[in-house]
């Protein structure tokens, strides 16, 4: 039995590591895809260009706008003479948002009360609403300070000292686990699952569909071997090669991002074959409603794109709509990604994470069993 | 039959995949009319050598010409006066009898009224009247094999390279087929066929014997059987296939 | 020529019809992402499940908490007795933000002293933690504020004459008004489909042939590289253009997203954006002669960079230098800019003319290399 395993692995290797270049992509592909989503999904605004218009020329005005540029998130793209002239950097793309003092704002603000305007380029709105919401602080946080000032004088005043007697609260943050706020650290679970699934789920579908393509599945089924041994003779390869990919995109991960490892290894290689046990399963699945690679390939993509779109990887899970959240817990993705993220980032235990584990495992057994059973079938 | 009129020339050739020489150093040619036999055992070089001569390949060293077309250079001007059959008879199988035809007739620019006296013609040789509609992909070899004939034929070539033909095929099959080359050649059709079946290759006008890439015995069937080497091995009223065993030694036994 | 086109493409097609599930999945996954990214689908962050420690129990903390609950970003899930409970609420996913109130802190503001809540956050989600650590600074700062005009107030100065400092920001979204996000993902979505399932389609064709067989026969005919190239081209370009009505038409039926720019004008773009699309994916399937390395290749090079450096989702700008000089060759960003002004702004094409040519370069490109680099030698 396992020798007529390991000769179907052998076989299967063989074929699909034919092409060196089969090799070097199953290298090269993990290392590119955590580095693209680590780099290129920076969930974080910065250096969004600003055209600001400044009508006022005061100190106010100037404070106003060092405040905007001074950070990470707006970079100043163009000093432009009036809004239809912003309006035009807007359109054209030079900047994403606008910022125009009126005449007067510094004399305005002095007396308490001042206006400003902020023009979003609409047409990219997901930036546009953040850009705005970021700006509108910093903004704020101006005038609560110019307010403080204001109270200040006014204590002193009346005769105080504004050291004593003014209420004052002050919020501490301590961010856990990730104190740099880097983003990466995020997506990296996410880069993770998707590099697995596409090897265990989507090359595995096609190696097995391809015995149908090429007329040699008769071939095998006159001989000896039995269809369990079929099966995990063809699966057994691309969930190795899935362990070995696992690995290089966690090196990668952490050299070039700097990823925690606070947990154990061993529990995420754990799990990862608890995951393997759904993708798996779903390969096997796909192979037996496909007549041709293509078919095969295409089906997986079709299954694999909203699993990686609703697993808590990019978006939210929170934010979905109640029974899309429920949906989601069928989606071996979400706890996998879940607890990869606890193991690696948080230090926990897969006690800490018995839930997601739990599900993970359920799921697996019900996935894989149920597609091994009708892939025996048809084979048989 | 003209001998000035050399088909196929074949001088020197060579080609290597990395060390292994697959063809080593052949030399032959085929005169017009003729049905010439490639006869090796699997591996000696034989497909090798018709990829060579269909353009699918290029040589490493050595010459070829055919119909006096360069093989390395010139090779497009050759593709229209040659048909080409496969060992796989590749045809689509997801297209119908009469897609996969009207496809490669097309493809050899048969005009179109032409094709649309060949196509039923062809459709009746192959024994295929009827049955027009079926996807290739589901008919049974010897249909497969004569229809991918057919579609080899529809531009009605000069020559005709056909690589294992037979290969999987019913021997009564096989007898029907080589009628119909018979037939081809006589009506002026070059064919040069390879194989590994002895008695089919009996009725060639002559034979090359090919083995590890090298010619080793190059004549009519009966100036094979007559070669010295045969006598010497022992065998005194020789078959083919004893002509093929003398000369090739007990490890090319096909 | 023609005529060998024709025909070239006419096999083609009858390869897609015969196998209508291409078809299906070409036409049904554009429509499942504009679903996905329409109703469930976003970056907003609400609801982040928030534990709370009070220490305090006054009304003076209670005001504080519901100050938090109000902003309707922090979700209260429970309470907890210490901050220590913290680090085990996050790792088992229970919460992602804890907020600490030490005790006194009631006493200490009505004695008008400092005060010091804890934001603990979950850096994990970098983004999350971010922002709750600027509302919790926003907030405190807000309540400091309230608290200082009581205290001015008790000492006579009437809450109406306390000094204050308002900077109103007028927000307007330029093409959008109501920052109806889906408005500028819709066209967003269809540049992204259209490169995806571009390669995805295209990237098997020629490989398959080669693993089939059958390109060894076509390639005996005088039928030439560039006939071949073009025929395989026609049917995907038509399926493509059907994907941009269907996307289009479901869009402005669902989410009411307005075509401002012409209908032709659409078109036209995109139809030379197809062909350099479909070209980059047959491209790969000319490169590789073996499907399941096609598909790979196919996907680290065409589809990861269509939906991640093409500014769909996050900013170019927000990305590393280097990557955004990378985007440059990527067609996918041209053609989204060129896409959102049609749909958003209605430009007119002369003003969108360096992405059109950008587009129109890589299409002619892909061609050229298709063409030269399909060889008619089995062994090239």
């Amino acid at each position: 039995m396992i020798a007529m395993i390991l000769n179907v692995a052998r076989k299967e290797l063989v074929q699909t590591l034919r092409d060196r270049k089969m090799l070097v992509i199953l290298i090269l592909a993990p290392v590119l895809q955590v580095v693209l989503f680590g780099f290129a999904l920076n969930l974080d605004l910065t250096a969004q260009p600003l055209a600001v218009v400044d009508s006022d020329h005061t100190r106010a005005s100037r404070e106003i706008v060092r405040a905007l540029t001074g950070g990470d998130g707006f970079a100043l793209a163009k000093v432009a003479d009036d809004e239809a002239s912003a309006g035009r950097a807007l359109n054209d793309g030079e900047a994403s948002i606008a910022l125009v003092v009126p005449r007067g704002y510094g004399r305005r603000l002095n007396q308490g009360r001042a206006e400003l305007a902020l023009i979003v380029d609409g047409s990219d709105s997901n930036t546009a609403l953040r850009a705005g919401q970021e700006a509108s602080q910093i903004l704020s946080a101006q005038a609560i300070a110019a307010q403080r000032a204001k109270l200040a004088a006014a204590f002193a005043s009346i005769g105080r000292s504004s050291d004593r007697g003014i209420p004052e609260l002050d919020a501490e943050p301590r961010v856990f686990f990730n104190p740099q706020l880097r983003s990466a650290i995020f997506l990296v679970p996410g880069v993770l699952a998707l590099v697995l699934l596409v090897i265990t789920m989507m090359l595995t579908a096609m190696g097995l569909t391809r015995e149908k393509e090429m007329g040699t599945l008769e071939q095998i089924m006159v001989t000896p071997i039995r269809p369990v041994e079929l099966m995990l003779g063809k699966t057994l390869p691309f969930a190795a090669l899935g362990l070995l990919d696992l690995g290089v995109a966690l090196s990668v991960s952490v050299v070039v991002f700097d990823l925690p490892v606070r947990g154990s290894l061993v529990a995420v290689y754990g799990v990862t074959l608890l995951y393997l046990m759904t993708t798996l399963g779903l390969g096997l699945f796909i192979s037996t409603v496909s007549a041709t690679q293509q078919q095969a390939m295409l089906t997986a993509f079709f299954i694999m794109l909203p699993a990686l779109l609703l697993s808590g990887h990019i978006f939210p899970i929170a934010n979905m709509p109640e029974p899309v959240q429920w949906l989601t817990q069928v989606n071996p993705l979400r706890h996998y990604i879940e607890i990869v993220r606890g193991v690696l980032v948080k230090g926990a235990s897969l006690e800490d994470l018995w839930r997601q584990t739990a599900s993970l495992a359920a799921i697996g057994v019900i996935v894989l069993a149920g597609a091994s059973l009708r892939f025996q079938k048809r084979i048989a | 039959m003209t001998s000035g009129d050399r088909v196929i020339e074949v001088e020197g050739l060579t080609r290597r995949f990395g060390t292994f020489r697959a063809v080593d150093s052949i030399s032959f040619h085929v005169d017009r009319g003729e049905v010439f036999g490639f006869l090796g055992a699997n591996g000696a070089g034989k497909s090798t050598t018709i990829r060579i001569l269909c353009g699918l390949l290029a040589p490493t060293s050595g010459r070829g010409h055919v119909l006096s077309y360069d093989v390395a250079t010139e090779i497009e001007r050759v593709k229209p006066h040659v048909g080409y059959m496969s060992q796989k008879f590749s045809l689509y199988p997801d297209l119908t009898v009469a897609e996969n035809l009207e496809f490669f007739g097309g493809a050899y620019r048969v005009p179109r009224a032409r094709l649309a006296e060949r196509i039923p013609r062809t459709v009746a040789e192959a024994g295929l009247a009827g049955k027009e509609r079926l996807l290739a992909g589901g008919l049974a070899s010897g249909f497969k094999q004569r229809l991918a004939l057919g579609a080899a034929l529809l531009h009605e070539p000069e020559l005709l390279f056909l690589d294992e033909p037979t290969a999987g095929v019913a021997p009564l099959a096989r007898r029907a087929f080589w009628d119909l080359i018979r037939g081809l050649a006589a009506r002026g059709t070059t064919v040069f066929v390879t194989s590994h079946y002895m008695d089919e290759v009996e009725s060639c006008d002559r034979i090359a014997l090919m083995s590890r890439g090298r010619i080793v015995a190059l004549d009519t069937p009966d100036g094979l059987k007559r070669d010295p080497r045969v006598a010497a091995a022992g065998f005194e009223s020789p078959t083919l296939e004893d002509v093929f065993v003398a000369l090739m030694g007990p490890e090319a036994r096909p | 020529m023609i005529r060998r086109i024709a025909l070239l493409a006419a096999k083609e097609t009858r390869h897609i019809l015969r196998d209508f599930r291409t078809v299906y999945l070409a036409l049904g996954i554009p429509l499942v992402l504009l679903l996905l990214f329409g109703y469930a689908l976003s970056m907003d962050i609400d609801d982040i499940p928030t534990l709370v420690v009070d220490g305090d129990r006054t009304s003076a903390s209670r005001d504080v908490v519901s100050a938090f609950e109000r902003t309707g970003f922090f979700e209260l899930v429970g309470r907890a007795d210490n901050a220590a409970a913290a680090e085990g609420a996050f790792r088992s996913g229970e919460a992602k933000v804890v907020i600490v109130i030490p005790p006194g802190l009631g006493r200490a503001l009505a004695r008008g002293e400092a005060a010091r809540i804890q934001i603990l956050a979950d850096g994990t989600d970098a983004n999350t933690a971010a922002i709750a650590v600027g509302y919790g600074a926003a907030l405190a700062q807000r309540r400091t504020m309230d608290l200082t005009v009581d205290a001015l107030s008790r000492l006579g100065v009437p809450a109406a004459k306390a000094p204050r400092v308002a900077i109103d920001v007028r927000s307007r979204n330029w093409f959008n008004p109501t920052l109806e996000s889906r408005w500028y993902m819709v066209p967003g979505l269809i540049a992204v489909i259209m490169a995806m399932m571009s390669a995805l389609l295209m990237s098997l064709t020629v490989a398959r042939e080669w693993e089939r067989g059958t390109m060894e026969q076509l390639l005996v005919t005088p039928v030439r590289p560039a006939e071949i190239v073009i025929g395989k081209l026609v049917p995907y370009f038509v399926i493509g253009l059907l994907q941009l009505a269907l996307i289009t038409a479901a869009g402005a039926a669902l989410f009411g997203v307005p075509l401002r720019g012409s209908v032709p004008s659409l078109f036209a773009i995109s139809g030379v954006f197809l062909v350099g699309a479909l070209g980059q994916g047959l491209l790969v399937s000319i490169a590789t002669r073996q499907q399941q390395l096609a598909m790979q290749v196919a996907l680290l090079t065409s589809m990861l960079p269509a939906l991640l450096l093409s500014g769909f989702m996050s900013p170019i700008a927000s990305m590393p230098v280097v990557v955004q000089h990378i985007t440059r060759i990527v067609p996918a960003r041209y053609f989204l800019v060129v896409l959102r002004d049609l749909f958003l702004k209605g430009s007119p094409l002369s003003a969108m003319w360096p992405e059109i040519a950008a587009l129109a370069i890589f299409a002619v490109l892909m061609l050229v290399a298709c063409a030269s680099r399909f060889k008619t030698r089995m062994d090239a």
